[in-house]
């Protein structure tokens, strides 16, 4: 499945289809114009993926939105962008009205937000047909403005019927069901993964024969994503079409890409094979990005980070963008600018210290791969926190009668677990399976509809607002995105001193002193304290976050996805600060994420959620090597394993989640199940303990062992 | 759109219509003996005590409650004061011309706002923007009554092009409609402006150019469709800020309309009939908003969608 097509011809002899040379951009700012693109070089060969990679504000966006020419008026583009034989920046509008989507084409990040939400699935993809085929392409004639318009009207009076039809095609193509109701159907009426195949439906109406992907797995589950990737694997294969594939997620390139470049601040900074880059990174950039990417196959005990963020293009000096946080900057990096210089084997590099080998960062990880990973725990006999069948409904009405017939949404049905004193306790999950919900219930956001949660030995849910003030000193939490938990009118070192003044438990004048010392230690530096959220880069807000909740001394934190909303590079120095912290402070953690890589991380032990239900429990070790459950044994095979040309068997989960109004009889994974039997239909499996703490709600995985 | 939630809308509507109809109730009761303001403080309590039989004040407050509503119910909302004719009959004489003047009004504002607002968004942090948004706000602080009053000063009284009063030919309509048009024009381009440039901004718009749709029809069929959800709630506010520039507009050009008959009648106490209008106000708002309302179901399928769960 993870073949590669032949490519017998070496891409130095061949033309590529799309040539960008020294691409500026610059943005017209009340301050004045700011540069963004740096003089990028990149070019894409007939047929291939290209991975374009970079944290956020590499400019790895603005370059592909640049060459649709998407940036609007207050972008000034310089440089050449050659298409074939045409430069794209010489186009007027009408030509590119031609160009866009029939011979360039794009899928988005999000693929709800960029439908349009009034217009039926059908009409999207119809439009797309009606102006992108029948009118030949750019280069053959050049037809005047009129001349096209009046094409399209002409054409728009012919083909109604049959763009519905070749709709149709494209819809099943790539994998939409049911391609006649779902015509009819609205952007919000379908899940996430589908609007991303109509995204991709409407990109290939015009048969492009470039496709520009950005981050289009980013804002999907992961399971999903091994789908839409498969799905674009595929295409390339069957259509041959090049396709530059954005993306921040280096184990996404790994599995999906021919060629790969590297951007930071506007610039490549290394660009080549992949298989050639993974080997051999030379950019300290590149070498830090991949020795910080967390690896669902392997685990290690502190992550490497690289340090510091990276700067906003108005905070630029002269030298090379990544002088600041390098570990092998030379004094010319600081006042010269690299430039991207062609090395063998079809890399390029922009480094005056190109490294090769393997870098210290990567010498140590390696000698810690596999070591088993034991944090000492303090058992004395009573968890500090429990869940006894906890049971969420919310009340739904849904259409039929006079006044709708109430449903239960069962968000959590019936979890139990306890989490002992030190101990960190993983929930994985795809979006919508309830974890988060079990999050609300566990910090009473939410009453449960039954069941009950015990904090060392007391319940604790339902109790009046101003009990729970009182817990609420040892139980804190941290949410996802940190700019929308930190109040953005109030400095940072008062936001960490509040809980002190909330619970008025020391003195006003050691309240800034014990802030301060907490945000010390956590590497934010003094001249944060007073400054506002906004200020911060993401990775110092979660920090912020992490030292609020932390200044109480807690002895419980629940994390909801603390590192989502953060770059790979920010991702692994908050890990590492939640590790270390968690030893220093014997902290108990509830730690909720859809990233198996994190948790496996993270916890010691694991429950994999599905519908709101525990589908499997165990050590994360045993999880990860030897999972019983088909969902997790499915999921692990969904996550993309950074290391080129590796060939694994997978298990690809078909269509989405079911609905968690209307649960089926049985087990509710038996429709993606691979391995689903007549049993399954008939009887819902409950949690039953394997062996060594493994627990698993799965008929067969029990018949089995 | 479900059945169920047009008739819960129309029921929602009909309540809104009862609390009005009871608080007027309330409203003229406790402000004062009707009797003692239809004849002013030097009347006799024998001349009081007949009135108020004759007008049925004289029997328990529920009693005049339930009569009041069955009399609403019969379409009977009491006697002019003045000349003893049914209150509904004297109002119902004047609403065709205030009708008129604001079905024209309306449109002309519609044709100017709307389309100004496009253009301004179109042209963003351009001079054209900015000179269009100017003029917008030059419009919204002009107050209508002096407007009114500058344009019978400069074309009626100074060039004598237009006459000043009354409401017999088209040359009539002209001022009234600049007067109440130009602040209403004015909220609608602002409006309409900030609607399209959030839509304007949204990633289904890139995506639209993207798949290669011309610019002109992006803005159409991509763009206005999902701004018209923002502007449909302006609206509802529209007949309000209508009815009331009316009052204004009616009595500086003599408008034979409702506005200056309330004008009147609120000078000469006639209650019947002041209640009446209030109450053709308040049902003409009810009536927007739940017109409003059912638009934006129609033109937003997630709004659709939401509410037949609710409902």
């Amino acid at each position: 499945m993870n073949a590669k097509p032949p490519e017998p011809v070496l891409k130095s002899q061949r033309k590529p289809l799309l040539q960008i040379s020294d691409l500026t951009v610059d943005f017209d700012t009340p301050t004045g114009w700011l540069r963004c693109l740096h003089g990028v070089d990149l070019e894409v060969y007939p047929g291939e993926i290209l991975g374009l990679v970079g944290e956020s504000g590499s400019g790895k966006s603005i370059t592909c939105m640049a060459l649709m020419k998407l940036l609007g008026p207050r972008a000034r583009i310089r440089g050449n962008i050659r298409y074939k034989k045409q430069d794209i920046l010489t186009l007027d509008e009408n030509e590119l009205t031609q160009m866009r989507g029939r011979d360039i084409a794009m899928v988005f990040q999000d693929p709800v937000m960029s439908l349009n939400p009034v217009h039926t699935i059908g009409r999207q993809i119809v439009e797309s047909i009606i102006y992108n085929t029948g009118i030949p392409a750019l280069n053959h004639t050049k037809p005047t403005g009129e001349q096209i318009a009046g094409m399209i009207e002409k054409h728009q009076r012919v083909t109604g019927r049959d763009a519905r039809i070749e709709a149709e095609r494209l819809m099943s193509h790539v994998g939409i069901p049911e391609t006649k109701q779902r015509l009819k159907e609205y952007p919000h009426q379908l899940s996430g993964g589908m609007n991303q195949r109509v995204m991709i439906a409407m990109a290939l109406a015009g048969r492009p024969q470039l496709l520009i992907a950005d981050e289009p797995t980013t804002a999907l589950d992961v399971t999903i994503q091994a789908q839409i990737l498969e799905l674009i694997r595929e295409l390339r294969r069957e259509i041959g079409m090049s396709i530059i594939l954005i993306t921040h997620d280096l184990s996404v390139v790994a599995e999906t890409s021919d060629r790969l470049a590297v951007m930071y601040c506007g610039r490549i900074v290394e660009k080549g094979p992949v298989e050639k880059i993974f080997s051999n990174p030379r950019h300290p950039y590149t070498r830090g990005l991949l020795a910080s990417l967390l690896r669902i196959d392997r685990r290690i005990d502190t992550l490497y980070s690289i340090e510091g963020s990276v700067p906003a293009p108005y905070e630029m000096t002269q030298g090379c963008a990544f002088e600041p946080r390098c570990q092998v900057a030379l004094d010319r990096c600081k006042s010269d600018q690299p430039a991207l210089k062609t090395g063998p084997e079809g890399c390029s590099i922009a480094c005056f210290n190109p490294q090769s080998g393997k870098s210290a960062a990567f010498t140590v990880l390696n000698k810690q791969e596999g070591v088993p990973h034991v944090f000492q725990q303090k058992q004395n006999g009573q968890p500090l926190l429990e869940a006894a069948d906890l049971l969420k409904y919310f009340r739904i009405r849904k259409r039929g009668g006079l006044f709708g017939k109430e449903k239960n949404l069962k968000a959590v049905d019936g979890v139990s677990f306890s989490v002992n004193r030190g101990e960190t306790f993983g929930i994985v999950g795809e979006s919508g399976c309830g974890k988060s919900t079990i999050a609300r219930l566990l910090l009473n956001i939410h009453t449960p509809t039954s069941g009950a949660v015990m904090f060392n030995g007391r319940k604790i849910s339902g109790l009046p607002p101003a009990r729970w003030r009182k817990i609420r000193l040892h139980m804190q939490y941290v949410f996802q995105n940190p700019l929308d938990a930190l109040d953005r009118r109030m400095k940072i070192i008062d936001q960490v001193a509040e809980p002190l003044l909330i619970h008025n438990i020391v003195s006003v004048s050691m309240r800034r002193n014990m802030a301060a010392e907490l945000l010390r230690s956590m590497d934010l530096k003094n001249y944060t304290f007073d400054r506002y959220p906004h200020e911060l880069s993401g990775g110092q807000q979660q920090r912020v976050v992490l030292a609020r909740a932390l200044i109480l001394k807690p002895e419980l934190l629940i994390c909801d996805e603390p590192t989502s909303a953060l770059d790979v590079s920010i991702q692994a120095q908050v890990i590492n600060l939640l590790t270390r912290l968690r030893k220093q402070m014997n902290l108990t953690m509830v730690f909720i994420s859809h990233d198996l890589s994190i948790v496996r991380h993270v916890c010691e032990r694991v429950a994999v959620m599905y519908l709101g239900k525990f589908v499997e429990v165990a050590k994360s070790d045993l999880l990860f090597n030897s999972s019983a459950h088909p969902y997790t044994q499915a999921l692990l095979s969904a996550i993309p394993i950074p290391e080129p040309g590796l060939n694994r068997k997978r298990i690809f989960l078909e269509g989405d989640p079911p609905s968690p109004i209307d649960l089926p009889p049985g087990c509710s994974f038996r429709m993606r199940c691979h391995i689903a039997r007549q049993i399954c239909a008939e009887d819902r499996p409950e949690l039953k303990s394997l062996k060594d703490g493994q627990s698993v709600a799965c008929h067969l995985a029990h018949g089995k062992a | 759109m479900s059945i169920q939630f047009i008739i819960r809308k129309i029921f929602r509507a009909l309540l809104t219509i009862w609390i009005i109809v009871t608080f007027i109730f309330i409203a003229l009761r406790i402000s004062g003996d009707s009797a003692l303001l239809i004849y002013g403080p030097d009347v006799s309590a024998k001349a009081l005590a007949t009135l108020r039989k004759a007008w049925g004040l004289d029997k328990p407050i529920w009693q005049q409650y339930l009569i009041y509503i069955s009399n609403i119910f019969h379409g009977d909302l009491g006697k002019s004061y003045l000349d003893g004719r049914n209150a509904i009959k004297v109002v119902a004489e004047r609403v065709p011309k205030t009708l008129s003047l604001m079905w024209v009004t309306a449109v002309i504002t519609l044709l100017i706002g709307i389309p100004a607002g496009i253009y301004s968004a179109l042209h963003h942090n351009t001079k054209r923007d900015r000179i269009t948004m100017t003029l917008a706000v030059m419009g919204l602080s002009i107050p209508n009554f002096f407007l009114g009053v500058l344009l019978i000063l400069l074309f009626s009284v100074s060039l004598r092009l237009l006459p000043s009063a009354g409401s017999e030919t088209w040359k009539h309509y002209i001022m009234p409609v600049i007067t109440m048009s130009t602040a209403e024009a004015a909220v609608f381009a602002r409006f309409t402006r900030s609607a399209m440039l959030e839509v304007l901004n949204q990633p289904y718009i890139r995506t639209a150019i993207a798949k290669g749709v011309p610019w002109k029809k992006v803005v159409l069929e991509h763009a206005l469709p999902n701004a018209a959800i923002s502007i449909v709630t302006m609206a509802g506010f529209f007949i309000g800020s209508l009815i009331v520039g009316g009052v204004i507009t009616e009595n500086v050009f003599a408008w034979p309309g409702v506005g200056r008959l309330l004008v009147n009648s609120v000078a000469n106490r006639d209650l019947a009939v002041v209640q009446t209008i209030v109450l053709l106000i308040s049902l003409s708002m009810v009536t927007a908003n739940l017109i409003v309302d059912l638009a934006y179901g129609w033109l937003d399928p997630r709004v659709r969608d939401l509410r037949s769960e609710e409902s």
